[in-house]
């Protein structure tokens, strides 16, 4: 009963791998670029590369630099405040049939910033990382749950089949065959990144608790638009009103703010918001919307504050209840906004610790079947290897050419879309490539991405003049660390090409089939 | 999976309500039983995958739907 229990836990293991990988592969990158979105938006806009402000921002200051733009009429106009990691503001609103683009305010200045033309890192890997960019019924964000879900499976179905958890921790070859020392770095990886691939899945998934389980309401609200909004506002927090379609003015919004640090706890970092809101500007019913900041802390709180924008009087106050807190804690614990490098390093350690564990899963799957599929004149391998070699090295040549893209296009609203262009072509090339060239395409395309990463850091230093030097000396740590990391990539990717291409065939004969697995 | 999933969805409506009915505030028993809802479906993933037999997966699956529909019923 055991052994059969152990048998079917390894067949979902290599199954649901295969099945799952490349989606997997294309979440776990991109999340593990977003720990360092910000990083990435500073390096793809250079106009943004500013020294934080150095005295309090005045949201009157704010308002009056801002009004404006926003066209008579505007549902809602928001202004998130400069924090840590992102040194300028970001200006949005929205009107009956638009919602423009966000821009950005130079934080000592309050002078807006020219049109970045490009989504930058937070604009395109984050919303990848969750949602592949599918928005048609969310169905990017039902893949990506689906993928979560095999994820846990995998990661609970691969500790059952690996029977010697504490001597294979020890144990890596990397100088036997590739199909040897792929598993070697699996079970590795796999092991040392259990409890952070455990969590950072099942958080994730808790985060979209409510896309995932769309109805979980209706047992306790009833059905119907109604009671969703019922139960939204109770948990997340919620005012409204409506337009009184007569004009009315807009008192100070530092005084609202004032009144907001107070309630929240006075002057520290954690007490202050991180953006305002006002909802029906110019009206006689407008109405101001703070947040209160969570850069201090892990559990991303949901406290907000309405005031009424005419006479500055507290309408509404949130707080999340015991279990929504937990949710809000555990989100964090995704998330990570709050201000913390050591954690930020290790999450991206971690991140790669996770690409990692899924390539090598795929290697060696592959190189478990490569001679036997071979012999026996079938084409699975041949098939598989295109799908993996297109969705890991693919992805990262992709990504390089996004960024490539970025410093070689001219500036201008246009830009943005085609760098996303660049990446879905680049990345449909690799796959084309992939299964063109079969084995050979590994070697290749981590060849390409050595090379792509080294002229991205190039083209860095030629368009903006930031070299790893002077940027580390201008104290642009986030330009300096994303060039560094090209670097590092560039070297990874030269020693994986030398090693994915090395001594191949007296390897395999030693280790035939599938039985070498453990 | 999809007939765990479905399992799933219908234990976290029936377990919000049956929260909410004990008292606790509606929205924290909607929240409680949805993140709970993931570590259910998990283990009821393992354990189809460990069962043999595809009718009694099946046979299991339709008795707690039936189960949950009747609390959902009883306490919504």
């Amino acid at each position: 009963m055991k052994d059969t229990f152990r048998k079917s836990m390894a067949w979902l293991h290599t199954w649901a791998g295969v099945v799952l990988g490349s989606v997997l592969f294309a979440v776990f990158w991109m999340g593990t670029l977003s720990v360092f979105d910000r990083e990435i938006d500073r390096w793809m806009m250079p106009a943004t590369r500013l020294a934080p402000a150095t005295a309090p921002i005045s949201l009157d200051a704010v308002a009056r630099a801002v009004l404006p733009e926003v066209p008579a009429g505007a549902s809602q106009w928001r202004v998130d405040l400069p924090t840590q990691r992102t040194p300028v503001l970001r200006f949005t609103y929205k009107a009956a049939d638009e919602e423009p683009a966000p821009r950005q305010l130079d934080p000592q200045r309050l002078a807006f910033l020219p049109e970045q033309g490009t989504l930058g890192g937070s604009g395109f890997f984050f919303p990848f990382h969750y949602g592949l960019h599918l928005q048609w019924l969310e169905i990017g964000k039902w893949i990506v749950g689906v993928a979560a879900m095999g994820m846990l499976l995998l990661l609970v179905s691969g500790v059952i089949i690996h029977r010697k958890i504490f001597s294979q921790f020890f144990t890596f070859r990397p100088r036997k065959s590739l199909q040897r020392s792929s598993l070697d770095l699996h079970n590795l990886v796999g092991v040392l990144g259990l409890p952070f691939h455990f969590i950072i899945t099942l958080s994730g998934m808790v985060i979209f608790m409510m896309i995932y389980f769309p109805q979980a309401y209706t047992g306790a609200y009833g059905e119907g638009k109604a009671a969703k909004a019922a139960f939204f506002a109770d948990a997340y927090g919620k005012y409204s009103r409506p337009r009184a379609n007569a004009p009315g003015p807009l008192a100070s919004l530092d005084t609202m703010a004032d009144v907001a640090r107070r309630e929240w706890g006075g002057a520290q970092p954690e007490s202050q918001p991180y953006f305002v809101r006002v909802w029906h500007p110019g009206d006689a019913n407008s109405y101001v919307e703070l947040r209160r900041s969570y850069a201090r802390e892990v559990t991303m709180n949901v406290d907000q504050m309405f005031f009424d924008a005419a006479s500055g009087e507290v309408l509404h106050r949130f707080q999340a209840a015991p279990v929504m807190s937990a949710q809000r804690f555990i989100s964090g614990i995704h998330f990570i906004q709050f201000e913390h490098w050591t954690l930020r390093w290790l999450y991206f350690l971690a991140g790669l610790a996770g690409c990692v564990l899924i390539a090598t899963g795929f290697l060696f799957w592959l190189e478990a079947r490569r001679a036997r599929h071979a012999a026996k004149g079938l084409a699975g391998v041949r098939a598989v290897e295109g799908l993996t070699v297109g969705s890991v090295t693919g992805i990262v040549i992709a990504t390089l050419a996004f960024l490539a893209a970025n410093r070689l296009l001219p500036d201008g609203q246009q830009r943005a879309a085609l760098e996303v262009w660049t990446f879905y072509l680049a990345w449909l090339a690799s796959f084309a490539h992939a299964w063109w060239r079969g084995k050979a395409a590994w070697r290749e395309q981590a060849w390409t991405a050595c090379l792509l990463a080294v002229a991205c850091v190039l083209l860095n230093a030629a368009t903006t003049g930031d070299h790893v030097a002077r940027a580390l000396a201008d104290g642009k740590w986030s330009v300096a660390g994303v060039d560094l990391m090209l670097l590092a990539l560039a070297l990874l990717a030269a020693w994986s090409a030398r090693r994915l291409a090395g001594k191949p065939a007296q390897a395999q004969a030693r280790v035939p089939g599938a039985e070498a697995r453990s | 999976m999809a007939g765990g999933y479905l399992l799933t969805a219908l234990t976290v409506i029936a377990a919000g309500a049956v929260l909410a009915r004990f008292g606790m505030a509606r929205s924290e028993a909607v929240a409680l039983s949805s993140m709970l809802g993931f570590v259910f479906y998990l283990a009821l993933l393992v354990w189809a995958f460990t069962v043999r037999s595809i009718a009694r997966q099946l046979a299991v699956l339709a008795a707690g739907a039936v189960m949950m529909a009747a609390v959902i019923h009883l306490a919504g």
